[in-house]
């Protein structure tokens, strides 16, 4: 078992100051649940933050109204929808995948490369004219979404098509947003589209179904859990394993908020959520520790991790009854819970980082 | 002691109903708060006083959709409380509701019950 998966997932993103990938089906509910997400913890200025809302929720009514994947055979499971959204250096990138018809491909080209070429002046104009004359394509709007989405940003977004086979395309599209002021983006590889699409397919293999790295104030990890109280493809018959997962979810995110060694006054961390088989899920997370907490959570670790069932269960009773409360917020049950509540092992692992301190990483399967 | 003790629910945390009056005491909703020992101190002190001049008989529902395991071990002191009140010979009905099919919550109402000289009437809602 690759318990390291987290730290080099972490890497990737060392750099965001947030980023949140989701993978699975994208429908009205879940707009204004990842807008909260994306909205707290930031200390970003409101009208800034409230522009990346409203292309959160063009793209998503993007995908809602123009995704052909209910006429796709295979639908949703092995070509999952994505989106994502990543800031970093003061840009924000939001990239959206859903499934289209080979047949729109050509259209859809032009009209996206219609915009390449226009300044944000040029982009702005069209926007206006497009809008008077109200003119409409077939699924409705004659790309006034695109236009807009274009002006909002102030760059065309870029897009690319993977094929799935030969009716159907993944159809990606990415949009920077960009600070006032700034017209051309330098290209930066590790926030490109391409690395939109390699983080895309390696999601997919990993059958991961959310990461986020990035704050994990208690403010920031309730929108989590209210994403996961509805959304994790199960059904009504699977609550109890719905439960479960939301049990040591909660532990698991609440852990980070608790303990976590705050890197430049944010409380860093990244989690994910990966399917492994059927009605089985892990749950990741990693975060900064003092050399000497992690040794401290190492050895509590150490004691339960290889205890059964049974003498886990005695431990949470004696836990349980004694009154003293000067464990602190609950730790020590939380771990207790996490290794009675787990279908497998736990598995941890700490590595030194360069910054001193150590990156703690957690797996647990439910 | 007031006779009545409320707290509203929040994304976070229970609604708490303790009226002595109405003979109602009742907790609901999610607790998943940061600091379960925090939030939880104020029931306590109110169920403190409370257990020194009880109700004939107390009839306590707890109803929670989920919580965290911190919230575990507060809830656990609650009924603590509530079992040094059947000490003194008055009576407490305990009712510990879950969802069908949420074993958690199930296992959580059991093993409390298993735990505590006090019954703890578990029941599907």
């Amino acid at each position: 078992m690759n318990v390291l998966k987290i730290y080099a997932i972490y890497n990737e993103f060392c750099k965001d100051s947030f980023a949140l990938i989701y993978l699975g089906e994208i429908d009205d509910e879940l707009t204004p649940i990842l807008m909260s997400i994306n909205e707290v913890g930031k200390s970003e200025m409101k009208s800034s933050r409230k522009k990346i809302s409203y292309l959160i929720a063009e793209c998503f009514q993007n995908i809602i109204r123009h995704s052909d994947k209910n006429t796709h055979e295979n639908n949703s499971s092995n070509v999952p929808e994505m989106f994502m959204l990543r800031d970093r250096n003061t840009i924000h990138h939001l990239v959206t995948t859903n499934i289209i018809k080979n047949e729109i491909i050509p259209e859809l080209k032009q009209k996206l490369n219609s915009l390449r070429d226009l300044s944000a002046e040029e982009i702005k104009q069209l926007y206006q004219q497009v809008f008077r004359n109200n003119t409409k394509s077939e699924k409705g709007g004659a790309g006034l979404g695109l236009i807009d989405m274009a002006r909002k940003s102030g760059v065309a977004p870029s897009f690319g098509f993977k094929k799935i086979d030969d009716a159907f395309s993944n159809f990606f599209l990415q949009v920077n947003v960009l600070p006032k002021g700034v017209e051309i983006i330098t290209g930066e590889e590790e926030t490109s589209l391409d690395s939109a699409l390699s983080f895309y397919e390696m999601m997919t293999n990993e059958k991961i179904v959310i990461v986020q790295k990035g704050d994990f104030s208690q403010d920031s990890v309730l929108p989590l859990i209210q994403l996961f109280e509805g959304n994790l493809n199960l059904k009504d018959e699977q609550i109890g394993l719905a439960r479960r997962i939301l049990y040591l979810l909660i532990e698991m995110l609440q852990n980070i908020t608790r303990h976590a060694e705050k890197i430049e006054g944010i409380t860093e961390g990244i989690f994910y959520i990966a399917e492994k088989g059927t009605n089985q899920y892990e749950i990741s997370t990693g975060n900064f520790l003092t050399e000497q907490n992690a040794q401290r959570l190492k050895s509590k670790l150490d004691s339960l991790i290889d205890l059964n069932k049974i003498e886990l269960s005695k431990k949470y009773k004696e836990t349980l009854m004694n009154t003293d409360d000067s464990e602190g917020k609950g730790a020590a049950i939380g771990l207790i819970e996490m290794c009675r509540h787990s279908s497998e092992r736990i598995n941890y692992d700490i590595c030194k980082t360069q910054n001193g301190l150590a990156f703690f990483s957690l797996q647990v399967i439910v | 002691m007031e006779d009545r003790f409320f707290v509203n629910a929040t994304s976070e945390t229970p609604e708490i109903i303790l009226d002595k009056i109405k003979n109602e005491f009742i907790i609901s909703g999610k607790s998943m708060p940061e600091d379960a020992r925090e939030f939880y101190q104020s029931t306590h002190n109110w169920l403190e006083t409370y257990k020194e001049k009880p109700n004939q008989i107390t009839r306590f529902d707890f109803s929670l959709d989920y919580f965290n395991s911190g919230s575990v071990k507060q809830v656990f002191k609650i009924l603590c409380l509530l079992e040094e009140i059947t000490e003194s010979g008055k009576d407490v009905k305990v009712t510990w509701y879950y969802k069908k099919g949420d074993e958690l919550m199930l296992m959580k109402g059991l093993e409390f019950d298993k735990f505590l000289d006090l019954t703890i009437d578990v029941r599907e809602s």
